[in-house]
């Protein structure tokens, strides 16, 4: 009896086997009906896909980025830095006494007409 | 055939209890741990603000440096021996550390022990490292060359080393000036956040907000101005120079807020004797102030109504005994019979000690109590840690001695740093208000200022107006006639105090001088009160003040004088309205230049831009959509266009 019960089962598993290998479940009214649904689901889980790979890519943009941002910045100090010794009056007066330039001894003059507007 | 069958089973059955185990018994504690690396809450940092002068400039910013490692391992060793010899020629030019045949044993080395960290360099600046990457051995993709290169802060001041130890440095081991006294201003809050790991220390954030929000650090803006440092610190290093002298430093203050223009300090490094910015010796440094002390001495009498300037007294012969012990003046066998003013303006041991040591001989409290009233025994309170406690000893205390008094009219036994006494003197040019020294002007959040410089006043008036007058005249008189007569110049009155005192005089072997001058300028409305202090000139050389600090003050108070344009305004009559139709002449012509040539550009022609200054002629052809070309330099001689673009001769 039991022989006879697992044998039946045996028969309907393997049937259920061969179904899922004919495919022709795919043609099942339920998942017909929800093919669009189905479709739209795959479509955003592309796009979640591609979204989470570009903010990957992003990522690594931005810190190669930081990274010539530093260098930009630790180049622009230092010109800066260089630019600001070579403009006090010190390194001005020592390059100027070549050509003979000595620093004024009086104040400058701002003249300022009287407003006429 | 049975037994494969059952072996292929058995394996399978051994996978699926193996899966089972993986992920059931295992899973949750697997999930957890592989969550933990991934995904963690990381530390954004804040970046540090910008420190800057009261001027604009750049004192101290937050900069990349970058540290070089060598991969020794992932290079050929081909490549090795082809590139070695150019490359340790170069290093050797580049990092001097090393020798050419030092570089080159030092690479082999390193290679041969196949080592994938070896040390190239520290701290470089980019373009130093630039330069080294782009080395035979180093150049190229840095899977072949194996060069590292590792990025950290550090903090860059741009002027380099003006200001350096007033500005100072917050470090884990050791803190100085205003980067320790601000820290908490200037470095602001690292935020949290939770990311994702991506491999190779590449974070991603899991979401678009901070668990909390990093908050960058402050801008502090200090007082100091960039070129008054400059000639502060140019004029005490060419005298410390010229003198040979151990250290020195210069303040400059504005009069009226206490603003701090000027700190420089500077001492001869052991090593190799350059003068470098090495303590704060303003702040830091406490000394007998000498003859400076003088002038305090005579205000307290002048305001006790014990003394006079007119009073006079016989200097002759220029050594007063009190307890055995000789008080001197400088000037062999005296002044003779001079006023007590004179005595300031000589600067008189003798006369300024017999004025005084007879008003008080028998009441050293009142002079004592009258210096806590002037202020004299209080820290100024400037924005720098480390400041001293300025010294006053006291009757019946044990370094209380018959002498202590009387020494102290000219200036020993007191203690008190530069800064101190600068303050007293700021006050006295001040007309008796006493304001503290300030070396920050503002505090600044992303370019809007949050707090600013108030004037603080430590003592609202030291002494009566008719007093300070009578001082205000003296120290005037220093300089016209007096000690410092050497530093008179007609184009700007100075008024100030000389001081030269002896370091160390009961120990023969290291005695040594101290010249500095205390003062303000100008003399009739002073704007600005100074103080040089040069410690240890070489004495073959001079130690005199007048000779040695005063100098500096006048060289300063020239340069700054220098600095500030007299306003004045055109002349009256036919020349004065001639300027001003030229000047709107030269306004009206301009005006029409530019309304001709935005309608030529209106109407897609090329204005006429003959005579133009650049920088105007490109502003103008940008912003209608032209793109420039330049040649030369100068002003445009001829321009030339090409649909949308425009060549600009220059000459």
């Amino acid at each position: 009896m039991g022989v006879k019960v697992s044998k039946k089962r045996l028969k309907q598993s393997g049937n259920a086997v061969k179904e899922v290998l004919r495919g022709s479940f795919i043609g099942h009214p339920v998942i017909i009906r929800n093919l669009p649904f189905a479709l739209y689901v795959t479509v955003l889980s592309l796009v979640a896909i591609w979204s989470a790979h570009r903010a990957e890519s992003r990522v690594r943009e931005i810190s190669k980025k930081v990274v010539l941002l530093n260098e930009l910045e630790s180049e622009y100090l230092e010109a800066k830095s260089n630019l600001m010794k070579m403009g006090t009056e010190s390194s001005v007066r020592q390059r100027s006494q070549a050509l003979g330039l000595v620093p004024s001894h009086r104040a400058p003059a701002r003249i300022s007409p009287a407003s006429d507007e | 055939m049975a037994g494969l069958v059952l072996f292929i089973a058995l394996m399978a059955f051994s996978i699926l209890g193996r899966l089972y185990y993986v992920s059931i018994q295992l899973g949750p504690e697997l999930v957890a741990a592989a969550r933990e690396k991934v995904i963690q809450e990381r530390e954004i940092p804040a970046s540090r603000g910008n420190i800057y002068s009261a001027d604009g400039q750049l004192l101290a910013t937050s900069m990349p440096v970058y540290e070089l490692r060598w991969d020794a391992a992932v290079v050929d060793p081909e490549r090795l021996n082809s590139d070695l010899a150019q490359t340790a020629k170069s290093l050797a030019l580049l990092l001097p550390e090393k020798s050419v045949a030092e570089w080159s044993t030092y690479l082999r080395q390193q290679h041969s022990s196949k080592r994938r960290y070896a040390l190239i360099a520290k701290n470089l600046s980019y373009s130093h490292y630039r330069k080294v990457a782009q080395t035979p051995l180093f150049a190229g993709s840095k899977f072949k060359s194996g060069l590292i290169a590792e990025e950290r802060f550090t903090r860059l001041m741009p002027l380099g080393d003006l200001a350096e130890r007033t500005i100072g440095y917050q470090r884990p081991d050791a803190t100085a000036g205003l980067e320790a006294s601000f820290h908490e201003t200037l470095r602001g809050h690292n935020g949290k956040r939770w990311m994702q790991n991506l491999g190779g220390n590449q974070w991603k954030p899991m979401e678009s907000s901070y668990t909390q929000d990093p908050s960058n650090g402050q801008d502090i803006i200090t007082t100091l101005d960039s070129r008054m440092q400059d000639a502060a610190h140019r004029a005490l290093l060419h005298t410390l120079k010229k003198y040979k002298a151990d250290h020195g430093c210069v303040i400059l203050m504005e009069v009226k807020t206490g603003k701090i223009r000027a700190m420089a300090n500077l001492g001869r490094t052991p090593e190799d004797s350059v003068y470098r910015e090495l303590r704060n010796y303003a702040v830091w440094e406490k000394t007998e102030p000498g003859s400076t002390f003088k002038v305090a001495a005579l205000l307290i009498g002048l305001e006790d109504g014990v003394v006079d300037t007119a009073d006079i007294i016989n200097t002759s012969p220029g050594v007063y005994t009190i307890y055995g012990r000789n008080v001197n003046d400088s000037h062999k066998g005296g002044y003779g019979r001079i006023s007590l003013g004179r005595a300031l303006e000589l600067s008189s041991n003798t006369g300024i000690v017999k004025a005084l040591y007879a008003q008080y001989a028998k009441k050293p409290e009142a002079f004592i109590d009258r210096m806590y009233q002037l202020g004299l025994a209080d820290r100024s309170g400037v924005q720098i840690k480390g400041e001293s406690y300025p010294h006053i000893p006291k009757p019946g205390e044990k370094d209380w001695f018959g002498t202590t008094l009387p020494w102290m009219f000219f200036g020993y036994g007191v203690q008190s740093t530069p800064l101190q006494t600068l303050t007293f003197y700021n006050a006295i040019a001040n007309e008796g208000e006493m304001v503290a020294p300030s070396l920050w002007e503002a505090t600044r959040d992303r370019g809007t200022i949050i707090a600013q410089h108030e004037t603080e006043v430590l003592h609202p008036a030291i002494a009566s107006k008719d007093n300070l007058h009578q001082i205000q005249d003296l120290l005037e008189k220093v300089v016209i006639r007096g000690t410092a007569k050497n530093i008179y110049t007609d184009s700007l009155s100075m008024a100030g105090k000389t001081g030269t005192c002896q370091l160390n005089y009961w120990d023969p072997a290291n005695m040594g001088y101290q010249a500095s001058f205390a003062g303000y300028f100008p003399a009739d409305n002073p704007q600005y009160s100074c103080i040089v202090v040069i410690n240890r000139p070489m004495r073959s050389m001079g130690f005199y003040a007048n000779i040695v600090a005063a100098p500096v003050f006048r060289d300063l108070a020239m340069a700054v004088y220098r600095m500030t344009p007299e306003i004045t305004s055109p002349a009256d009559g036919y020349w004065g309205d001639g300027l001003l139709q030229a000047h709107s002449n030269g306004e009206r012509l301009q005006k029409q230049r530019t309304e001709a040539a935005l309608r030529a550009l209106e109407n897609g022609q090329l204005p006429d831009l003959k005579g133009w200054p650049v920088s105007e002629a490109i502003a103008l052809l940008e912003s209608h959509g032209y793109t420039v070309k330049l040649r030369g330099n100068g002003r445009v001689k001829k321009a030339s266009k090409q649909n949308k673009t425009v060549e600009l001769d220059l000459g």
